[in-house]
Order: structure tokens, then C-alpha cells, then sequence
């Protein structure tokens, strides 16, 4: 995970105010996915949720225009976690044709609790606002919420076209 | 947290075909204060968004098992307990000391044991830093009996460890 700044000047604090009253995609249940593609649930249900997705199809509520140099092509989506939520291990997917770049902003200061792991890597010590690039697009990440409070954190994946 | 050796020649295969086949305990949600040990983990779940009846990981005491374990290290004039802990994929636990329901409780040693070589995805966090690279049968010592940690399976197998806590009454 590369250091690229902080940027917490950057982030609206209604985007906070809307994410922590509303609910979100509950994901995997409601993403558009195969179950047969579900890395893991729990008590074989599908009733364990990963995380709830902010979106642009979400919400005109919440409209990102990153401030920092990037390909002009971009993705965003908004990762909350209530207690408990696990992302199990994964590697993201990329379209061919294009050069990716994937990004990570935590919306709070790290807590103890809100786990992200790159790799073996714990992700700890970092502000409101930190953005990190992966330095490895196939890097093994997984999130989750071992803590007493909600985490919130931005991913985009920007690209351009070969 | 510090490996202080490695006891894998003592890990019994049916012990894991055991843990693995069988349920036990449930908690938090079969938290009962019979169950509750006396110097062992037990995280706030109330008064937190926590739900007190979510299943976060699944426990294992000696009454719940059909094999008879001798500890594979001994402190003399201590009293012991010990457990072990089953995460099934997307299980894990809040962050949380453990507890010392006894307050006479003095020099209080944890240790923690995994049960399989360590995989990605089977999370052991303790103070801020993500225990790796272990081996099964390695056994570690906490440096502080009272570290924040946590743990949980981000991963593709069951995960399965042993906890042993030793102390001192006064």
C-alpha cells in the first residue's frame, strides 16, 4: 500500500451524516452475483452480510470528484461495516484492455478493531482521509469489524484504456 | 507475544476431527455464567452494537469433550483452565481483554496455541499487530495478560486453536 497523502479536507461530512442514518446495498445479498461465486457464509445462510455499499446508483446525495491526479475513468464505492461484518479474503477483478489503479480512503481514524489486511499486512495508525494506492492490483485484501463503532472507508479503481 | 516452543508432537488428530465435526458452545449466544470462565475471554457485548445473540466463534471446554488432555507445560501452585476456539469462515470475535472474574487472581500466564499452520485469512490480532507465519503446535505467550486482541477467519478452512490460562489465588 503506497502513502499517496491526506486528503481529509476532501470529504463531506453529510456523506458521514448519510451513511451512518441509512442503509446501504447489503452485499453479497443484494449485488448481482452467482451465490456459487460467495467465497464463505456463515451457518450456510445467506443471511451473513460482508458490508453495505454506497454507490453512485445509490444516492445523488453523495457525488465524488476526486481532488487527487487520476485516471479520468473511475469507479467509487463506499464500504460500511457495523460490528461483526467480515469481507472474506479476495483478490479484485479487472477488465482486460485497461490499466487499473486501485485506491483506499479510510473516512475515520483508525480504531482498533477496524481490521484491513494487504496482503499479511495490518493496515493500523492511519488518519481521516489517508489515501493509499495498491502497489499490487492482485493483492489478497479482506476487511472487517472486530470493534464498538461503525467503519466507513471509500475504494475507487480508476483506469485507462490500452 | 512471544513462540516459546512448539508442541505439535502433542496435538492429537481426533482432538481436530473432533473440534471440526462437532459443535460446541456458541457464544456469545450460549453464554451462560456456567460456562464463563474464570480468567478467560470475554468480550462487552452488551451495551455495544454487538448483538448478544450473534454467533462470533464456538467454544470448547474440557466438560464438552470425550477425550481426557494433559496440559502440555505445568506451573506449579498455579490453577489452570483452557478451551479451544472454532472459527468457521466469516466467524470472528470483537475486540476485547480478557477477564478475570476471580479479582484474587494474581500472575496471571495466557497462552495461545493454533492448531494448523498458519493460513491468510485466520486472523489472530493482538495489540495492533497480526500474529503470522506460526506453525501448528506453536505455543505463545502473551506479554501482557491483559492485551487488547481479537481473532477471526477472513479465510477458506475452519480455523481452530487452544487457549491455556494459568494463575495464582491469593
Amino acid at each position: 500500500m503506497k502513502y499517496l497523502g491526506n486528503y481529509c479536507d476532501w470529504i463531506n461530512d453529510e456523506w458521514i451524516d448519510i451513511i451512518n442514518s441509512q442503509p446501504g446495498k447489503r452485499v453479497p445479498q443484494e449485488q448481482d452475483i452467482d451465490k456459487n461465486d460467495y467465497i464463505f457464509d456463515v451457518n450456510n445462510s445467506f443471511n451473513h452480510v460482508y458490508y453495505e455499499q454506497y454507490d453512485s446508483e445509490y444516492s445523488d446525495n453523495i457525488k465524488l470528484t476526486p481532488s487527487w491526479p487520476m485516471y479520468s475513468n473511475f469507479e467509487w464505492w463506499i464500504v460500511k461495516q457495523t460490528t461483526g461484518m467480515l469481507i472474506p479474503m479476495h483478490q479484485d477483478e479487472f477488465e482486460s484492455g485497461r490499466i487499473h489503479k486501485r485506491y483506499w480512503m479510510p473516512f475515520q481514524d483508525y480504531t482498533p478493531g477496524h481490521i484491513f489486511l494487504y496482503e499479511d499486512k495490518l493496515i493500523t495508525d492511519y488518519k481521516k482521509g489517508d489515501l493509499f494506492e495498491f502497489d499490487d492490483n492482485l493483492a489478497v485484501h479482506y476487511s472487517g469489524n472486530a470493534s464498538y463503532s461503525t467503519r466507513i472507508v471509500l475504494q475507487i479503481s480508476a483506469w485507462e484504456y490500452v | 507475544m512471544n513462540c516459546i516452543g512448539n508442541y505439535a508432537h502433542w496435538i492429537k488428530d481426533e482432538w481436530i476431527d473432533y473440534l471440526k465435526s462437532n459443535t460446541g458452545i456458541q457464544l456469545p449466544k450460549e453464554y451462560t455464567e456456567d460456562n464463563r470462565n474464570t480468567n478467560g475471554a470475554s468480550a462487552p457485548f452488551t451495551d455495544t452494537e454487538w448483538d448478544p445473540m450473534c454467533v462470533c466463534c464456538i467454544k470448547y471446554e474440557p466438560s464438552n469433550l470425550p477425550f481426557n488432555i494433559t496440559l502440555p507445560i505445568t506451573h506449579e501452585g498455579y490453577e489452570h483452565e483452557y478451551w479451544f476456539i472454532k472459527f468457521p469462515c466469516g466467524m470472528g470475535q470483537p475486540i476485547h481483554q480478557d477477564y478475570n472474574k476471580d479479582s484474587d487472581s494474581v500472575d496471571i500466564k495466557r497462552y495461545w496455541m493454533p492448531l494448523q499452520d498458519y493460513e491468510q485469512g485466520h486472523i489472530f490480532i493482538y495489540k495492533d499487530t497480526l500474529i503470522t507465519g506460526y506453525k501448528k503446535g506453536d505455543l505463545y505467550l502473551y506479554d501482557d495478560p491483559d492485551a487488547w486482541h481479537t481473532a477471526g477467519n477472513f479465510g477458506l478452512h475452519t480455523r481452530l486453536s487452544l487457549n491455556m490460562t494459568y494463575w495464582k489465588s491469593i
